[in-house]
């Protein structure tokens, strides 16, 4: 296990160095100058000689292996350059954003336990009961209905016409219910499935039938076999979604009007805000890396059956 | 056991590392403004974007009508399109027309206390000049040879030529507005940053909160008459139908600016009977550029047969549902030196027929387009993805052309990709809009010779373009007003008779409002004029 972290740890640097380069190619494919848009915001206009002087003060104007090295030697020391549009350093605009985001998802992941554990659990033990089938339904529906459609349906319901929730913006606890809810429940209607499925499966294993030949109680059965093995990919999968949360909040933030990393990101991204962009990409990316390497080490401490990077 | 106490750790850890983010950063975010707080008095409206840091002197990402709250003129914008005094109480121009002198009013001072005097007005006026190049789209900055101090109250500003619409561009929201010297960075260069957003209006930014709030209160050392608010709460929501809910619960008393709410969702609230609802006089035009550069429309009967093959009533109808009028003209005659009586081009779909039938475009009943040598009468409307109105009048077009036998590709883009064919010219058909009053006509006028602009572009084709590059240099630095008078008719009546835009509609601004508010006006396009509104 020891031997396994260090490997992923050193080839951490390597992965983010690659997501960069890449990011940074895209970037250049990416149609109109960022010169250009700077100029249309700051209500310059864009002519060949002001463009060239702004190209000049951008740092755009070097060849893109300079802009590279340029970048990576400030990135290096958490200098990620200034937001073309703001003028701030990239990093800190984004840090200030970010901690909204990251309350948005832990509640949205707070959600999808609440919802998916019970429901996939019992939907698996009460087969084809009226449970099983109104869970079924939920999860078929929270998969497919988009999340601006159900944000909005929540609002009118729960907000207005209830008037148990305010509407929009970030400020007490009654604000987060609406949002992470909203970006929960795709991601919770999988789990139901994916947990059902996989407790199904469980049940019908050799050794659950073993345990039951012993005698061993069926709560004990279902709560010390079933489940526990049932939920190694739940985790994994819990796990790669806690990115896609991360980074996929940006509807649910416009809807709500959450002042979070996806609306700014966003603005960014038409504003070809290249700094900005580039060191998202780059943050991003380390969590991806840093949630997948913290599910590998939860799933070999829930099944001892997983030695990681232990050779034979 | 020991593993079964591992996996327990492991799980409290998780779960109480989530209820700790979940809960973590309440810590910085304000208390729900509610409007009730004893016996302030509050109105709360909402923005789609940020304020930005309130600098005076930049534009974007600073909002327009927050600039305005905070900062004011020399001279004021009168909705007829006449000057009056502000900040400065009086003027004078000398004979040749090159020299202003204001007057300053002695009474005012920044929110912070510093005195507005010609010092203070010669820093700002210093630190827009030695940012020039951002300014370089207004003539003004381009026109403008020195200022000088010359008491503690007056201040003159000395020009390269007499230049007419001087007063105007002073009146405009930015850049000539003016910050406390306490708001000033250390160096003065106010081209990044400013310390502090102090101002001489009736406003004062109090709290903000990015991408969330800003609350402006009351100015106490306001010199005209104090706003009858005490606060200002500026809600910050991207998205319209959000908006109109937040409006409907009450957590919105006021909606007030153009394109904050979807056409239908205005209609809808204005039909409860529940809110007051008001539209403002024409603001500025929509209208669509016709590029005379480029085949086809480079033939001024094919401009001419696009005029006339537009239901410009049953469009506007349909699009705008009354909430904006018909436009006949570049500009609407109230604006200054506008009323020409340019005869407008009517539905006519026969007109267009025979426009075409002139020009060799002979209807291929096969294919039900019209062909001139083999080749389709083909062009390019291209408009911004992300803006409805754009979509939907786009849709519109293409089957009304379509109809008479001329094919419409229509190319929708984000804003950056559409400007930049605005800039290279790559369009046939483009729409855009004029920017309203105190830029309207001179300030877009003047744009009209920049190649950066759809304008310069779509008249490159013009046989008459350098003349009308000349008139427009000879308007701005008229100091006759009839003579002035004249040459806007020769340039806007050529542009008519050209057939370079089709207007479509006048743009205006919406109010809709709770009951219990009220003395909501209108103002520019771009202010919300909030100092005479109360709130029971």
């Amino acid at each position: 296990m020891r031997g396994y972290l260090l490997q992923r740890l050193i080839s951490l640097p390597l992965v983010l160095f690659g997501v960069s380069i890449i990011t940074f190619a895209l970037i250049q494919l990416v149609p109109v100058d960022p010169a250009e848009v700077f100029l249309r915001q700051a209500q310059v206009l864009p002519t060949e000689e002001a463009v060239e002087l702004t190209r000049i003060e951008l740092g755009l104007n070097r060849p893109v292996h300079q802009q590279f090295l340029v970048w990576l030697g400030g990135a290096l020391r958490l200098d990620f350059g200034k937001s073309f549009i703001s003028r701030k350093p990239a990093f800190d605009e984004i840090l200030y954003y970010f901690p909204a985001t990251l309350q948005l998802t832990a509640a949205a992941l707070a959600w999808i336990l609440v919802i998916s554990f019970p429901l996939g659990i019992f939907g698996a033990l009460y087969r084809e009961s009226m449970f099983d089938r109104i869970s079924r339904v939920i999860a078929y529906a929270g998969a497919s209905v988009p999340n601006f459609w159900l944000g909005f349906l929540c609002i009118y319901l729960f907000s207005y016409r209830l008037d148990m929730l305010p509407t929009m913006g970030r400020g007490s606890a009654a604000h987060l219910v609406l949002p992470s809810l909203t970006l929960a429940i795709g991601t919770a209607s999988v789990y139901i499935r994916l947990l059902r499925a996989s407790m199904l499966d469980h049940m019908e294993k050799d050794f659950t039938l073993y345990a039951r030949a012993r005698g061993v109680k069926e709560k004990w059965i279902i709560a010390r076999h079933v489940v526990k093995n049932a939920l190694l990919p739940v985790i994994t999968a819990v796990g790669m979604s806690i990115g896609n949360l991360l980074a996929g909040s940006v509807i649910v933030e416009n809807v709500f009007s959450w002042p979070g990393v996806g609306r700014y990101i966003i603005e960014a991204i038409f504003n070809r805000d290249y700094p900005v962009i580039q060191c998202y990409v780059l943050l991003m990316a380390l969590i991806f890396l840093g949630i997948n390497l913290l599910v590998d080490i939860t799933y070999a401490t829930l099944d001892p059956r997983i030695r990681l990077g232990d050779k034979k | 056991m020991y593993r079964n106490k591992n996996v327990g750790i492991t799980t409290l850890l998780c779960i109480s590392f989530m209820v700790m983010l979940t809960f973590s950063s309440q810590g910085n975010a304000a208390p729900l403004p509610d409007q009730s707080q004893g016996d302030e008095k509050m109105i709360r409206i909402s923005w789609p974007r940020d304020m930005g840091d309130l600098n005076p002197h930049l534009y974007s990402p600073n909002q327009m009508f927050a600039q305005a709250m905070v900062y004011e003129p020399l001279v004021r914008y009168g909705i007829d399109g006449s000057i009056h005094p502000h900040l400065a109480k009086r003027w004078d121009i000398s004979e040749d027309g090159r020299k202003f002198t204001f007057y300053l009013r002695e009474d005012v001072e920044f929110s912070d206390g510093s005195p507005f005097n010609a010092e203070a007005v010669k820093m700002n006026f210093d630190a827009v000049l030695n940012n020039k190049a951002r300014h370089s789209w207004m003539e003004i900055v381009r026109q403008i040879d020195g200022t000088e101090i010359i008491d503690e109250y007056v201040f003159t500003i000395v020009f390269q030529e007499p230049y007419y619409p001087a007063l105007q561009e002073l009146s405009l929201i930015r850049p000539f507005r003016f910050l406390s010297p306490a708001g000033f960075p250390d160096d003065g260069d106010t081209s990044e940053m400013i310390k502090k957003p102090l101002g001489t209006g009736p406003w004062v930014l109090s709290e903000q909160m990015s991408n969330e709030y800003a609350v402006f209160e009351r100015n106490n050392r306001y010199w005209g008459e104090k706003p009858l608010v005490d606060k200002v709460w500026v809600h910050i929501i991207p998205d319209g139908e959000t908006r109109a809910m937040a409006f409907e619960k009450g957590e919105v008393d006021m909606i007030f600016g153009s394109g904050l709410i979807s056409r239908t969702a205005f209609i809808r609230l204005r039909e409860t009977g529940n809110y007051e609802t008001a539209i403002s006089e024409p603001l500025a035009t929509r209208f669509m550029v016709i590029n005379t550069n480029r085949f086809p429309t480079n033939d001024l009967n094919v401009r001419l047969a696009i005029q006339h093959a537009l239901n410009k009533e049953e469009i506007i109808g349909h699009v705008f549902q009354g909430l904006e009028l018909r436009a006949d003209t570049l500009f609407a005659e109230n604006f200054p030196y506008c009323n020409l009586g340019l005869k407008p081009y009517e539905y006519d779909p026969a007109k267009t027929e025979e426009l075409l039938y002139e020009s060799g475009w002979l209807m291929d009943e096969s294919s039900g387009m019209r062909q001139k040598n083999g080749e389709i009468l083909n062009t390019d409307l291209c408009f911004d993805i992300n803006n409805e109105i754009h979509k939907t009048l786009a849709e519109i077009i293409q089957s009304e052309l379509r109809k008479l036998g001329m094919q419409v590709n229509l190319i929708g883009e984000e804003r950056q990709s559409y400007l930049d064919r605005e800039k290279y010219g790559s369009f046939h058909l483009i729409f855009n809009n004029t920017w309203g009053a105190p830029y309207d006509p001179h300030t877009f006028v003047s744009s009209m010779r920049v190649p950066a602009h759809a304008d310069y572009q779509a008249q490159q084709g013009l046989a008459m373009k350098a003349d009308l590059d000349r008139t427009i240099e000879e308007v701005l630095l008229s100091t006759d007003e009839e003579i002035r008078q004249e040459l806007y008719r020769d340039i806007l009546s050529t542009l008519h008779e050209q057939a370079v835009y089709l207007p479509i509609s006048y743009e205006t601004n919406i109010a809709i409002h709770h009951k219990n508010v009220s003395g909501v006006k209108f103002a520019t396009k771009y202010e919300i004029p909030l100092s005479r509104v109360i709130i029971d």
